[in-house]
């Protein structure tokens, strides 16, 4: 797939740039360290993880490279290039290294070399046997033409510029950062789908419930069915209460004369054979908060409450 | 081109806003459940009892259970003893203290409501006046 940004060749002889356009840049091998190698590995995240290494000794120490892995025929061809060098340099030819999208290597192309290329009145870039290289214009032939650079280049052959002096967060940071809060992201998912199924299950179980006893499936069905038959069990209890309470009173030797109950109220009559049994059952009756009082002189007490 | 300068940052911003909006989405759910937990529990109590209370007091087979009152009474002593619909309307006359006793000890346990009860003690026996629905 072609990139249709235009490309600037990085040289060290290039001319200041005025544009503010987003722009490719390919590196002239002044700018990064080739090796090609033919390794018994069969995947690029194998290769990519010999480079440090493979490049070790071709490389200035102490110094941050990055990392640049393809393969070539049967062999892989190992870059490595400074980052902070080349923005350095980009901002003294007036290019922000944010302006810059992609960046190629001169190596990625060799054929568009083939005829050289004047970099300066002293330097020309030229493909030899397969490797791009700079050489002095002096070994050039005055009677070779030199060519225009060929723009055309494969994005996908194109690596990330993610040199930015202005960042707080390098990429390798921000990806680290972004992974970990993503697998968090991820976990606070799952756990919200998860109680959301428990939710779910829940309802479902009242649900069930309630396909058993289909009447009760309105909230407000439910409410008058309960407000009626939580009166009738409140009212009932309390009369079997009243009648349990009446039935203590009935000491042995009194008698029942009289019982009557409705819904409002209770009254009963009854007979003792003395006196002390008699206001036994009154004090009983008056500690139960029934109303009591003797009928006449005589020996019943009759006993009435409201309900 | 400033989207790119801090194109890292952005990243981080994004996937912090992203993890921000899964907690408050897990918080949310966390609090549902608590609330849906609470309805529940609230739901299914409040459907036993009604069951219970349906089933005590509105039980179909008041109508045969109703007809217990009467037994062990003499057919003599049943002045009365009508069951129509939904309500019971009974007499009982010449009745013992014990057999009052256990006329009254029945009605409180079968599930009806007692509209009026009466007894009254007459020459040495009971009558009964009985009123009940369900």
């Amino acid at each position: 797939m072609e990139n249709s940004k235009p490309l600037v060749l990085i040289h060290k002889g290039m001319a200041t740039s005025r544009s503010m356009t987003t722009i490719n840049i390919m590196l002239s091998p002044q700018f990064y360290t080739m090796k090609r190698e033919e390794l018994p590995v069969k995947y690029l995240y194998q290769a990519k993880r010999l480079a440090p290494s493979i490049l070790d000794n071709l490389l200035a120490e102490g110094r941050e490279h990055q990392y640049h892995v393809y393969k070539d025929g049967d062999a892989w061809v190992f870059i490595a290039f400074e980052p902070l060098v080349i923005a350095q340099f980009l901002t003294t030819k007036g290019i922000k290294a944010e302006q810059v999208s992609k960046v190629f290597f001169a190596q990625q192309y060799p054929q568009k070399f083939d005829r050289p290329f004047l970099l300066s009145e002293t330097e020309v870039m030229s493909n030899l046997q397969d490797t791009v290289v700079v050489l002095p214009t002096t070994l050039i032939n005055e009677t070779v033409r030199y060519q225009m650079l060929d723009e055309t280049v494969n994005s996908s052959d194109g690596i990330s510029f993610n040199f930015n002096s202005s960042a707080l967060l390098h990429q390798k940071e921000a990806i680290i950062i972004a992974s970990i809060l993503t697998l968090f992201t991820i976990m606070f998912v799952v756990e919200g789908f998860r109680y959301k199924s428990v939710i779910s299950s829940m309802q479902e179980e009242v649900g069930v419930i309630l396909e058993e006893h289909p009447s009760l499936q309105s909230q407000y069905a439910r409410d008058n069915i309960a407000k009626k038959y939580r009166k009738i069990d409140k009212e009932e209890r309390h009369k079997r209460n009243i009648l349990k309470n009446l039935s203590s009173l009935i000491i042995p030797g009194a008698e029942i004369e009289l019982l009557t109950m409705d819904s409002k109220r209770f009254m009963t009559e009854i007979k003792f054979p003395d006196e002390k049994r008699l206001l036994k059952v009154k004090s009983l009756a008056s500690k139960k908060k029934y109303k009591s009082s003797r009928l006449g002189n005589g020996s019943v007490l009759k006993i009435e409450g409201k309900l | 081109m400033i989207w790119k300068r801090y194109q890292n940052e952005l990243i981080v911003g994004l996937a912090l806003l992203l993890m921000f909006g899964a907690y408050i989405y897990k918080g949310s759910q966390v609090k549902q459940l608590d609330s849906t937990k609470i309805e529940v529990a609230q739901s299914v109590e409040e459907i036993g009892e009604i069951i219970a209370l349906k089933q005590q007091w509105g039980d179909p087979k008041l109508k045969q259970r109703v007809q217990k009152v009467k037994q062990g009474l003499q057919s003599g002593k049943i002045k009365s003893f009508i069951v129509k619909g939904k309500k019971l309307t009974a007499s009982l006359q010449g009745l013992s203290s014990k057999e009052m006793n256990s006329v009254i000890t029945k009605l409180e346990n079968i599930a009806i409501q007692i509209v009026k009860l009466s007894v009254k003690h007459k020459d040495g026996t009971y009558q009964m006046e009985i009123k009940c629905k369900w």
